[in-house]
């Protein structure tokens, strides 16, 4: 079966390309969500195994949902979706329970291998 | 990955983002230490910068960059928001906007970008505000704290413009078409027939409903860029100006909103080069020193209602009357203007009273190309105004377009439709004194003098005697703005929803007419402009 992905930014065009990448690699995108609080939300409703989580998001920030996410679910495999320069968020993310990060401009490749790892 | 197919994506959620920033921009330049529009902006730049990337645009991305690297300085308090860095951030905002449309359209935006780049760099090496010794009023942290109920969700997708102007194209053949269908099931008469026909028609009602509210977008879409062209526009007058935006939520179909759109720039325009006064000038009169500047919307039943009111020096009538003699638009001996001849006057086309060109307006380009548009479009428009007091433009617009009820006449065998909006009644020649009065035909409607206007001389037909085959005269007595005229037909061939379709060229030369359509048998016909023949 294949694995279930939840994507979170807040640019429909990140989400369009990120699961555009993931779909051709066989993964099945199940929802996606524009703020933190979304994906919580969408986290407790749909369970995926995968979830690409932006840094910088109204509402709710990514490192928050991550925290959040984390705190009832321990095993949530998130992977960060970071922007160039943003180091220090990538740490404090990772501190917070996400799993990986990749850095935008994203590469397929880059994306497919930090999924891998991710899902080990 | 073939890049090519994100681009438009890229292009309008980087308009979306560029439409935020100059919104909370202006928020920043109203209130200078406010935390929320900095980190409002900062996200909105990041997203750019994010999507930039990705696509390769290496201008969109280097502004993007440098912009967020200021807006994270003035979020730590590390810079203090003046004239200088507000000006400076809508010009980034400015050349971040040209650089996208250059960059997405395969170019390059480096030159063009360079002026900004740098005022950007300059300011980012700048050194921090002197007084950032205690407490900073900038602690604002990138995100922004978490609101306690779950935000509202609405789940979109994003439609192609065209795609629904295709599916209302077609949902209005199915009206035409459905039209079609009537008749011949009258004609026929059986009632199973009618019985399912009336399902049909109910279902394609809905149906046709349903696509009009798809194509429903909030006017905010389009006026949100008003406040940023409002404060330019101030600041190139040398006035102080506040633009109140009410009703940005109500919803308008697309097509009706981008036809809108400038006429109301050209309200706004106007209001600013030659309503509101100096502040100065303003002050010495008594009022307060930035001018009142007002966009209202709002909904009533099929009819939105647009309002740009200023607080300023409103119509000087006695400038427009010398005007208006000099150019032979009123009698040298009229001593004053009525607030109707006024509104008539300044909506000629080509009358200005603007001393000499500005920026802004006084191009000769005047009120009468949004009386004109707003006309074309269905739409009456109401000016009011008072000397020192200021002056109030009311739009009144149908919501869509698309599908307006007409009145249908038979000229020379060919089929015109007139807006019944437009219709005041239909009357018969025959019951009704004709005179002639100042060389102008004319008929007397109760106690009303009201001119009469030949259809056929005026789409160049010869003269038939506009009798009609059984020997009377029809006549449609049109109204438009308060004015009258009788219109006279061959024959009057009934009323009928029409579905307006624009057709190439009305702007230029067939100022007749503002669309065309096709008749429920089939038949096409031509939608008379009513406001053009008055």
């Amino acid at each position: 079966m294949s694995h279930t992905v939840l994507i979170c930014d807040d640019a429909v065009f990140m989400r369009t390309m990120i699961s555009d990448i993931l779909a051709e690699s066989g993964f099945e995108v199940v929802g996606q969500a524009e703020t933190g609080v979304q994906a919580i939300e969408r986290y407790k409703t749909l369970r995926p195994d995968l979830v690409t989580m932006d840094i910088v998001m109204p509402d709710m920030g990514g490192i928050d949902a991550v925290r959040e996410i984390t705190s009832f679910d321990a095993n949530a495999k998130i992977l960060m979706c970071s922007a160039m320069g943003q180091q220090a968020l990538v740490v404090e993310a990772i501190q917070a329970g996400a799993k990986d990060f990749v850095v935008k401009p994203f590469q397929p490749s880059r994306v497919l291998e930090a999924v891998q790892r991710v899902l080990g | 990955m073939d890049l090519a197919k994100y681009a438009a994506l890229f292009q309008t959620e980087s308009r979306e983002q560029l439409s935020t920033m100059n919104v909370e921009l202006l928020a920043l330049e109203r209130a200078p230490t406010a935390t929320e529009p900095v980190s409002a902006v900062f996200r909105a730049v990041h997203t750019m910068k994010g999507m930039s990337a990705t696509m390769g645009y290496a201008t969109v991305t280097a502004l993007a960059h440098e912009l967020e690297s200021l807006l994270d300085r003035v979020r730590h308090g590390e810079l203090a928001v003046d004239q200088t860095v507000t000006d400076a951030l809508f010009a980034a905002v400015d050349a971040l906007e040209r650089a996208v449309e250059i960059e997405v359209a395969g170019g390059s935006a480096e030159a063009e970008s360079a002026p900004a780049l740098g005022r950007l760099q300059a300011l980012a090496r700048m050194r921090a505000s002197s007084d950032a010794g205690d407490v900073s009023p900038f602690t604002a942290e990138m995100q922004v704290p978490t609101v306690g109920a779950a935000s509202h969700v609405t789940r979109t997708v994003r439609v192609d413009l065209e795609r629904l102007d295709g599916l209302m194209n077609l949902a209005g053949e199915l009206l035409i078409a459905r039209g079609r269908l009537t008749d011949v099931a009258h004609e026929i008469g059986d009632p199973a027939l009618d019985e399912a026909l009336s399902q049909a028609s109910r279902l394609i009602s809905e149906l046709h409903e349903e696509i009009m509210a798809s194509r429903m977008v909030p006017v905010g879409q389009v006026f949100d860029r008003f406040p940023r062209l409002v404060r330019d526009a101030a600041h190139s007058l040398g006035k102080e100006i506040e633009l109140t935006l009410e009703g940005r939520e109500i919803e308008l179909d697309r097509s009706m909103l981008d036809e809108i759109g400038e006429p109301i720039v050209h309200l706004l325009r106007n209001a600013a080069d030659h309503g509101i006064e100096r502040p100065e000038d303003r002050v010495r009169t008594g009022k307060p020193r930035a001018g009142q500047l007002t966009l209202a919307v709002t909904r009533e039943r099929q009819m939105v209602t647009m309002r740009v009111e200023d607080d300023g020096r409103g119509i000087d009538r006695d400038r427009v009357l010398a005007r208006a003699r000099a150019q032979g638009l009123v009698d040298a001996t009229v001593e004053s203007l009525s607030d109707e001849e006024l509104v008539r006057v300044i909506s000629r086309p080509g009358f200005s009273t603007a001393d000499r060109v500005t920026d802004l307006s006084g191009r000769g380009v005047g009120i009468d190309v949004v009386l004109t548009r707003v006309r074309a479009l269905g739409g009456a428009v109401e000016i009011r105004t008072a000397p020192g007091e200021g002056t109030n433009v009311t739009l009144r617009l149908p919501v869509t377009l698309a599908i307006v009820r007409a009145l249908l006449a038979r000229v020379e065998g060919e089929m015109y439709a007139v807006p019944m909006t437009h219709v005041h009644e239909t009357v018969d020649l025959a019951h009704h004194a004709r005179r002639r009065v100042q060389g102008r035909d004319v008929m007397l409607l109760r106690d009303e003098v009201v001119p009469l206007l030949q259809f056929r001389e005026i789409v160049g037909l010869p003269e038939a005697g506009a009798v009609s085959v059984d020997g009377t005269t029809q006549v449609i007595v049109i109204e438009s703005d308060g004015r009258r005229a009788g219109l006279v037909v061959d024959e009057f061939a009934g009323q009928q929803d029409i579905v307006v379709k624009e057709f190439d060229g009305v702007r230029d030369g067939l100022a007749l007419f503002s669309g065309a359509t096709i008749l429920a048998d089939g038949v096409p016909a031509l939608i008379v402009d009513v406001g053009s023949l008055l």
